[in-house]
């Protein structure tokens, strides 16, 4: 199974549905068949792939796969300072863009090769059938710090659950996108249709939830996986969500509370409802499909999947076939044993295991991990600030939004100072890490610094 | 005279609208204005509902036993006016 590409399975895989629809996008969309016959010329480089354009995007990792050293897709989403520090993480000679040079600043001042993804089609034709590189597939994560950390995989591993499954001869089955494509999330979607012959129905989070919910409905829709933030977003669209013929329903990033799957049980009484736990570092863990929040007990000795589970110290340990090979400054992700310690902190209730939270306090914002000390360092660098608390309050809509109680200096003005604060909140943090509630309080607790500790507990 | 419930809701609304979302202009708070293309996002709905608490005393999503993500202003409203303590 040595130097096969993306490319090189699909064909294998998927031989009779070449002329089957592959990505359905608002502007175009592509057949199996027009996937592999993209040529690169971009051999033995180290890429970037920073594409907004979904199907453009798509069309990108497989021409590059198994022709590049490694290729390193960041989303366009993604603000200045966490695109400088990921780009630090490892050495690249190119960036492949559909974006104009005034998004580009940061890699012209790292002295990466520009290529536009429109000239793709312009590749050199000989090379077609040369893919003889293991490409290294660069993910960002954001596991242990609010600052990513882009994991080393391969594109088998990131595509083991999905290499699973046998050869495929038909296909029913229509996936919506929601996942931002650039995340290990987003990659086990992608890969699953495209590996499989489903058909994938792309939309971007630039789009109003509205609209990318209608155009999965009028696509007819048949499987979608989403964080559960976004699946409250998709009820909240009321009439239009149920007109989606959804026969599979799957919930990862953050785990899925008992009202939530009620919920969709509710509106779409036909789906197989799943919820998964997996991450950029161990890869597909476990899945359960009996609609109850948690996961079986009995998992701890057969998960009837990829992983094998343990529970030390209350924490979550993984061992899995699909995990990725280390970070990208060589730092290990397993034990000698080949366990991954996930950081999850677990409660064991009856028959059930529960993820309650991060070892590390870190908060799980909608899907996106936030570090409580990093933003309260922060805020602790305004000049009337003296004393700040972080911590996540439980929310039913969003499931958790970021507070931070403040004490400010003596004779500071609170109305002026909350005001201020703001101002500074928006301008110092990218969005997921911006406290929306703001306390200010005469005298706050602090514990000490990163420990889940009282002050970084999860507030019900 | 107190305030309705109604009322209680409309202004914190536009209060949290006016801190969560730059450049937009507040919306008329019909019953049918659809609650996610109001321009306060998913997490600005989730500050509002903490607000309304404060405000009103109680979390009307965490007390009712049936899940429920309203759709329209009208039924977010109801929502609230339907599970007030007695």
């Amino acid at each position: 199974m040595n130097n096969i590409s993306l490319n090189d399975f699909i064909r294998a895989r998927i031989s009779l549905l070449l002329d089957n629809i592959a990505v359905i996008g608002k502007d175009e969309s592509l057949r199996f068949s027009d996937l592999v016959e993209l040529p690169s010329n971009m051999h033995g480089q180290r890429v970037v792939v920073y594409i907004s354009n979904t199907v453009n995007f798509i069309r990108a990792l497989i021409s590059l796969d198994g022709a590049v050293k490694a290729l390193c897709p960041i989303s366009t989403l993604t603000d200045k300072e966490e695109l400088v520090h990921l780009l630090s993480q490892s050495q690249f000679d190119a960036v492949v863009t559909d974006l104009n040079d005034e998004h580009l600043e940061v890699f012209a001042s790292l002295n990466l090769r520009f290529f536009n993804v429109e000239d793709m089609s312009f590749f050199d034709e000989n090379n077609l059938n040369y893919r003889k590189q293991n490409s290294t597939w660069f993910v960002p994560t954001s596991g242990t710090t609010s600052r990513p950390k882009l994991v080393r995989h391969e594109f088998v591993s990131l595509a083991a659950s999905s290499l699973k499954s046998k050869k495929k001869n038909a296909s029913t089955e229509v996936w919506g996108q929601f996942y931002d494509l650039t995340r290990y999330a987003g990659y086990q979607v992608l890969f699953n249709s495209l590996l499989n012959g489903h058909a994938l129905v792309t939309s971007s989070s630039y789009e109003q939830i509205h609209e990318r919910v209608s155009w999965c409905a009028e696509n007819s829709v048949t499987h979608i996986s989403a964080t559960p933030s976004q699946w409250r977003k998709i009820l909240m669209t009321g009439e239009d969500a149920i007109k989606i013929p959804l026969k599979q329903i799957v919930l990862g990033g953050e785990a899925a509370d008992q009202p939530l799957l009620n919920a969709l049980r509710k509106h779409f009484p036909k789906a197989t409802i799943t919820h998964t736990y997996a991450s950029t570092e161990a890869g597909l863990g476990i899945s359960v499909s009996d609609g109850m929040a948690g996961f079986p007990l009995r998992f701890l000795d057969d998960s009837a999947g990829s992983a094998s589970i343990s529970i030390r110290n209350e924490k979550l340990f993984l061992s899995t076939s699909s995990s990725a090979f280390g970070y990208s400054d060589g730092i290990e992700l397993k034990d000698s044993q080949g366990w991954i310690d996930t950081g999850d902190l677990v409660k064991i209730d009856g028959e059930r295991f529960f993820i309650i939270g991060r070892e590390s306090g870190i908060i799980n914002v909608g899907g996106d991990k936030v570090n409580p000390e990093y933003v309260r360092q922060i805020l602790l660098t305004h000049p009337n600030i003296d004393q700040v608390s972080i911590y996540g309050k439980k929310n039913p809509i969003t499931g958790m939004v970021l507070v931070a109680d403040i004490q400010l200096k003596p004779n500071a003005d609170k109305e002026l100072e909350k005001k201020s604060i703001k101002v500074f909140v928006k301008d110092k943090f990218q969005s997921k890490d911006q406290p929306r509630i703001i306390n200010i309080d005469d005298e706050i607790l602090v514990s000490s610094t990163g420990k889940l500790g009282k002050n970084h507990e999860i507030r019900k | 005279m107190t305030e309705s419930i109604r009322e209680i809701i409309s202004a914190t609304f536009a209060n949290v609208f006016s801190e969560q979302v730059e450049g937009v202009p507040l919306p008329e708070l019909s019953d049918d204005l659809i609650l996610l293309q109001s321009g306060l996002d998913s997490m600005g709905f989730a500050v509002l509902v903490v607000e309304l608490e404060e405000r009103l005393g109680f979390d009307p999503f965490s007390v009712s036993d049936e899940p429920f993500y309203p759709s329209t202003f009208g039924e977010f409203v109801g929502f609230y006016e339907q599970h007030k303590p007695k």
